[in-house]
């Protein structure tokens, strides 16, 4: 324990003075969530982490309703899946889907044009979103624990005033410890349970034939 | 005084670490880092996270309609489809002060012809944040089979909130 504080504030003093001589890129570049708990250890996770899922999640940053589709390649098979969410602006909703998972992306993992996200007006008109064009690939772009984020944002330079942005959060850098429930663990092992008793994953039903 | 050394340069970083915040909130944001995206500095802050497990296990394929309330919008009405003998771990940041279960159906197949069943529900609900549930939980929904007194299969939903 002693020597576990004496590390976290050799790499505090460091950061600290890596800050004072690089500015913040140098710090944004060095920092990572593990050495966050020299601030206090957080609550619960963000990303699985050592739970073996990538969490897909889809952010609605648009003052309108959005239609979120994304696809992946689940585990065991050579087949993509597909699923969705409706999302209010402002919110977000996201799905746990198990490793390995070899590519996601918003729209069509064949079809890179096709359009991942749809803005559904109050009078219920609808707006294609341009699509995101990028295929993210396991071990390239994510890892195994990390958080894949698709968002919906307002946009001037596109024709409709939208766009989509993705993003990913690092798990493996999360560090293990958590005041309250550790989230990914507890649903690691809530789904073998599930899977043990004959209880299949929601990833085969959404394989598109 | 090797060690009076280390603690002056231990206390030089720690100070300047603790000035860095005000100059640099976005790059302490820890989050952000693995950020692939071009935009990837427009992208919200991520939080922790509350999973719904949602569980079918009848043979037939099942909905499950919900109500959420997160603490700053507006309440949002779901329905999620699931297939036979399935699970869907669906993910929401915390944030969520209610869960409601507002009904289910089931979808039986009788020589050929598809019967939408209700299905009743089994309390608490709502599940109030703080009570039922907090940030980081595991909540489980089912929905499962059961027999009533005449020997008619019936359908149920009942929850259960998994924190350790």
């Amino acid at each position: 324990m002693i020597r576990r504080y004496i590390g976290l504030e050799t790499a505090a003093a460091i950061l600290g003075i890596a800050i004072a001589l690089g500015g913040c890129n140098l710090a944004s570049q060095s920092l990572n969530p593990q050495f966050m708990e020299v601030l206090g250890t957080p609550f619960a996770p963000i990303a699985p982490g050592t739970a073996p899922f990538v969490l897909i999640r889809n952010i609605n940053m648009t003052d309108q309703r959005v239609r979120f589709s994304f696809e992946w390649i689940p585990a065991g098979t050579l087949q993509s899946a597909t699923f969705g969410f409706n999302v209010s602006a402002g919110l977000d909703g996201g799905v746990i889907v198990s490793c390995p998972v070899s590519q996601i992306t918003l729209g069509s993992l064949d079809n890179p044009t096709t359009p991942g996200a749809l803005v559904i007006f109050d009078d219920n008109t609808r707006q294609e979103v341009p699509p995101l064009g990028k295929k993210l690939r396991e071990g390239i772009d994510y890892f195994c624990g990390d958080v894949v984020i698709f968002a919906a944002v307002r946009d001037s330079s596109t024709v409709g005033g939208y766009s989509t942005i993705y993003g990913v959060i690092d798990g493996s850098s999360q560090g293990t410890e958590f005041a309250g429930a550790n989230t990914f663990e507890l649903a690691e092992r809530e789904i073998g349970e599930l899977i043990s008793s004959g209880i299949g994953s929601f990833e085969q039903a959404f394989i598109t034939p | 005084m090797l060690s009076r050394c280390l603690r002056r340069w231990h206390l030089i970083g720690l100070l300047a670490l603790l000035a860095a915040p005000i100059a640099c909130q976005d790059a302490l944001n820890p989050q952000f880092l693995a950020a692939v995206g071009q935009s990837q500095s427009s992208l919200p802050e991520p939080g922790s996270s509350v999973v719904l497990l949602f569980v079918n296990e009848t043979v037939w394929i099942a909905e499950v309609e919900f109500n959420m309330v997160p603490r700053t919008t507006i309440p949002e009405d779901w329905i999620l489809g699931m297939a036979s003998e399935s699970y869907t771990p669906l993910v929401y940041e915390c944030g969520l002060t209610q869960l409601t279960i507002t009904g289910g159906t089931v979808y039986v197949v009788d020589n050929g012809q598809i019967s939408p069943e209700a299905v009743g529900f089994v309390p608490p609900s709502p599940l109030d944040e703080g009570v039922e549930f907090v940030c980081g939980a595991v909540i489980k929904i089912f929905v499962y089979p059961y027999v009533d007194d005449s020997g008619n299969f019936r359908w149920e939903i009942s929850t259960e909130t998994v924190l350790d």
